[in-house]
């Protein structure tokens, strides 16, 4: 266990070091986070044009919830940017292994996802005039958490396919942000889809932690809550299984044919 | 050599660069998503009355993208990539190369408005016609001639700042917000609305939506706002750019990736 939190103590050092090169405290505040804060408030604003307070709200706790996973998929680029440079296979003899180390290259992306989440899930429903209802509403924090983990497996599954073609790591995020964004409940409920498409979601990461982070809001039973929790997390271990396959096709393959240090 | 040849050269380039940058095609990748995204959420509210807005906004969305993205990165890629001594050295001025470069990156943009309508007309079954087709034409042309003047200013700016990474990754919604792309200028704070009128896609996204509902009172104002606030971006990027180049050759600096 103790390797393994050094390999994640080591990992945030480095993900911070290199977001302090783009970013200071005051320009991730104002900079970034008031464009997430910006993008949350842009969907519910639609909400509330074409529907009611009701909808303005549904889209805007979808909104937040779904910044989180938007932040744990930006590992794609990490990784990516270690084919770019061309140190995949210096990651590759750490004596702990590869895994742990390529896993952990995008951490700082769930402690900013995390804290841009729950920045929204606190100032934007007063500022927007659809409160949430308190005390209730903490109990979303936890929850939150699991989507993060989960969207940062999905991250990390979809990483694998940035890191063997050449220069589509962009294109990857987006797309695996796309798909949760426009299908996965946040925007208007899985269940106007048609039948194959509302069956393909339930693979997604954020889609049943959504599900649970309304119930909490609208107080539903703790039993299918708790349930809408197991599914989310079940998701989230199959695509860190993906990802984890991925990875060692990747190092196996790479170690084989001398390509792993091949700069992307 | 002639201004047009200058810059249909620049347009070669471009093309010659961005067949070789997948990331170039991100815009058409968005935006069919995004107008699932808008339209389902519109018409799940049963506004069939504010379709055109959920069409149309996918496209304003892809040139700013497009303009923000990668037109805005053209002259920072160059030093980067080692370009920018040679196109400095040649007898023309390299705003204008920048010009052509950019035109082309928001020409691709512009296919974000077709996409956005075959996924309404494919997928949702909604084909948007419009009522006043001259009046959208003009629209679209100077949208585009607005975008090519503010990512020439962009790409000016970018280069200049060391935020570059920060003003890019931050210049989106609140410009979808104050632009009022998906949801009217009218129907925002009006503490927003002089903000608003200083953004170009505020003017273009109310022209586009009263042409496709044939409603076309005041659009020479608006046509002429557009062009105004494109000819100050315009020549402020070319300005800057013209400045920041003058800068490292005096400085020695012009080979400095």
């Amino acid at each position: 266990m103790r390797p393994v939190l050094r390999i994640v103590r080591e990992s945030l050092i480095l993900g911070f070091a290199e977001m302090s090169a783009v970013y200071t405290w005051r320009t991730w505040t104002f900079g970034w986070l008031v464009r997430l804060l910006c993008q949350a408030s842009f969907y519910a604003l639609l909400g509330h044009y074409v529907g009611d307070d009701a909808t303005m709200r549904y889209v805007l706790v979808g909104n937040i919830v779904v910044l989180a996973c938007l932040e744990a998929t930006i590992v794609v680029i990490s990784l990516a940017g270690e084919r770019r440079i061309g140190t995949l296979p210096l990651l590759a003899i750490t004596p702990s292994g590869h895994l742990p180390v390529y896993l952990g290259r995008g951490l700082q992306w769930t402690v900013t996802g995390l804290t841009s989440s729950l920045v929204a899930w606190c100032v934007l429903p007063p500022l927007l005039g659809v409160p949430l209802p308190w005390p209730r509403a903490a109990y979303a924090a936890p929850v939150i958490l699991l989507v993060l983990a989960s969207s940062y497996g999905y991250g990390c599954a979809l990483a694998g396919v940035a890191l063997r073609a050449r220069g589509v790591e962009w294109l990857v995020l987006n797309l695996a942000y796309g798909i949760v964004m426009t299908f996965g409940g946040v925007n208007v409920p899985v269940s106007v889809w048609p039948a194959p498409l509302r069956v393909a979601v339930n693979v997604l990461p954020v889609v049943h932690g959504l599900q649970a982070v309304r119930g909490i809001l609208d107080g539903a039973p703790a039993g299918h809550v708790l349930r809408l929790l197991g599914a989310e997390a079940l998701v989230g271990a199959g695509w860190y299984a993906v990802a984890a396959l991925s990875m060692e096709r990747l190092v196996s393959a790479g170690r084989r044919d001398g390509s792993l240090g091949h700069a992307g | 050599m002639s201004l047009l040849r200058v810059v249909w050269h620049a347009v070669r380039l471009q093309v010659a660069l961005s067949r070789r940058s997948p990331e170039h095609a991100l815009v058409l990748l968005i935006a069919p998503m995004q107008t699932t995204t808008m339209l389902a959420l519109t018409l799940a509210a049963h506004r069939e009355d504010v379709v055109a807005n959920a069409v149309l906004a996918p496209g304003l969305i892809g040139l700013w993208v497009a303009s923000l993205d990668y037109a805005g990165r053209i002259v920072t890629e160059d030093r980067w990539a080692g370009r920018f001594p040679a196109l400095i050295a040649a007898p023309v001025m390299f705003g204008l190369v920048v010009v052509g470069r950019v035109a082309t990156v928001v020409l691709v943009g512009t296919a974000a408005f077709a996409e956005s309508w075959l996924v309404a007309a494919v997928g949702f079954g909604r084909r948007l016609t419009i009522a006043a087709p001259g009046t959208f034409a003009i629209a679209v042309a100077a949208t585009c001639l607005a975008t090519v003047g503010t990512a020439t200013l962009l790409s000016a700016v970018f280069v200049v700042s060391r935020a570059r990474d920060v003003l890019q990754n931050s210049l989106g919604y609140p410009f979808y917000i104050l632009g009022g792309i998906l949801v009217p200028v009218a129907a925002l704070p009006d503490w927003l609305h002089p903000f608003s009128r200083l953004v170009f896609l505020s003017w273009s996204a109310d022209l586009l939506r009263g042409a496709v509902h044939g409603d076309t009172r005041g659009w020479l104002r608006a046509v002429l706002a557009i062009v105004a606030l494109s000819a100050v971006a315009m020549a402020a990027g070319l300005w800057l750019t013209q400045r920041y180049v003058d800068r490292t050759r005096r400085e020695g600096t012009v080979e400095f990736a």
